[in-house]
């Protein structure tokens, strides 16, 4: 099911795999189906999952650039619902999953930031509009010359059993392959101080080596969860420009309770 | 824009596309909003519910409902309005509490009745029996149960108590969460509520 923004080439869509039956293996948890966005000939190749699956694609050329770094070429998706799971919710994954890509308004004006960027795996089937496969992710622009002050800013609940203890973050990133020097990213985290009553500001690095494709770098640095009710803040930014230039490319961050996680 | 309050009432997953008679299934929703959509009305908020059977592997299990709802979203469901109530066999016999006494203890006992067993239905018949006349709080359940007044022994109280039970309210905040059950001429209770008793899942995780 597909929906066109009323005067831009965006549209949103859900597809979904449906059953007749609640019968164990009845139907395949997930397929990949050819969607015919409405009132064009654009046959978008995506997966569908049976918890359904909503896509944003932005479909408008564009030449501007973000930050000095040229516009990521259309047409660009965006996955809004990938950390759902096809079981019930009380088993669905107890970690935190924030995909990069949908900092706070990503979505502004009806149109994908120019920040964010989709990769594909390969088009295989020479569809322009297959996304069998792909990865999008926002892109940090710190070269020189570029405005280094943009954050993106990132906001989640965490539960009330969880409201004081321990987390630990992970970052999956890398450096934009045509970097020539490891490059810098800055982790800011706010987190109310019940004792104090403050908030706190604190920022962690995380190097990312060129020439290393999408890995995952834990931040080293502690946190907490934030009191039931009071929304944990996350930001990406770029270090003081004295700390390394370059840019970085984001897909996920992940917070989780258990120290020994490693995601994958 | 006029804002339809359509009716999404999947009751097992063979009839997510067709339906059945009342039970709309989302190829009647899709008639309802492409005419919807073109009269201007872009958005909605139906009611839904993923089916009402006491036995959870009869009703749309979470995943595919998960799906469903997500295709209403695209049609432009701003929001959805729970229309959870139970046909099991207390809830047929009408011992519906009126929506003025769903509160504090009695709630629970009587979202008990609906769904599990005849002695919960009895529990929640006596306690209305007990009920004061005025808005006072009623006794506590281990307390009543412990006094052999509260044990039905007649036809005469038994009608008195389905009279009771069964009394229409409109007035409260249960007639407009729950209007789908008041068409088919059942009971009332605030979908919160309702909802809790209903659905077998501890609490979900923040994501």
């Amino acid at each position: 099911m597909a929906r066109k923004h009323r005067n831009k080439p965006v549209y949103v869509l859900t597809v979904t795999v449906q059953r007749y039956s609640n019968i164990r293996n009845s139907s395949a948890l997930s397929a990949n189906v050819t969607v015919r966005l409405p009132s064009t000939s654009i046959d978008l190749e995506v997966e569908a999952r049976r918890q359904g699956s909503t896509y944003v694609l932005d479909d408008s050329s564009s030449s501007e650039s973000a930050g000095g770094i040229p516009a990521a070429k259309s047409p660009r998706l965006v996955q809004l619902d990938g950390f759902h799971e096809a079981t019930h919710p009380y088993y669905w994954s107890p970690h935190t999953v924030l995909e990069a890509e949908m900092f706070s308004g990503f979505l502004r004006s009806g149109e994908l930031d120019l920040a964010v960027g989709t990769e594909r795996q390969g088009l295989a089937t020479g569809n322009q509009y297959s996304f069998l496969g792909f990865t999008s992710f926002v892109r940090l622009s710190c070269e020189p010359g570029t405005v280094r002050t943009r954050v993106f800013e990132y906001q989640f609940e965490p539960t009330a059993d969880r409201a004081g203890a321990a987390a630990f973050m992970w970052v999956r990133a890398r450096a934009h392959p045509s970097s020539q020097s490891a490059v810098l990213l800055h982790v800011r985290t706010q987190q109310p101080n019940s004792d104090s009553g403050t908030v706190g500001d604190s920022v962690t690095g995380v190097e990312l080596q060129p020439g290393v494709d999408w890995t995952w770098q834990r931040v080293e640095r502690p946190y907490a969860y934030a009191s039931s009710g009071e929304m944990f803040n996350v930001g990406l930014e770029c270090p003081p420009s004295d700390q390394g230039v370059g840019t970085i490319e984001v897909d996920r961050l992940v917070m989780t309770p258990d120290e020994a996680f490693v995601p994958v | 824009m006029r804002y339809s309050t359509a009716d999404f009432y999947v009751p097992t997953p063979r009839l997510w596309y067709s339906g059945a008679g009342p039970w709309h299934g989302i190829n009647w929703l899709e008639e309802v909003r492409r005419s919807e959509i073109k009269a201007g009305d872009t958005l909605f908020s139906p009611f839904v519910a993923a089916g009402w059977h006491i036995a959870e592997e009869e009703n749309v299990r979470p995943a595919q409902w998960l799906g469903l709802l997500k295709v209403l979203g695209v049609w432009g469901a701003e929001f959805y309005v729970r229309a959870t109530s139970s046909p099991s066999r207390a809830f047929r016999r009408g011992f519906v509490a009126p929506p003025d006494l769903l509160s504090v203890d009695l709630t629970r006992a009587c979202q008990r009745c609906r769904v599990c067993s005849t002695q919960a239905s009895s529990r929640c018949r006596s306690r209305f029996r007990s009920l004061p006349t005025g808005s006072g709080r009623p006794p506590s359940l281990a307390t009543h149960r412990l006094s052999p007044a509260n044990t039905p022994t007649s036809s005469s109280t038994a009608r008195q108590l389905r009279e009771t039970c069964t009394r229409p309210s409109l007035s409260s905040q249960a007639a407009r969460t729950s209007r789908s059950d008041i068409a088919y001429g059942r009971g009332l209770a605030t979908g919160s509520q309702w909802h809790a008793s209903t659905a077998t899942s501890p609490s979900m995780s923040s994501q």
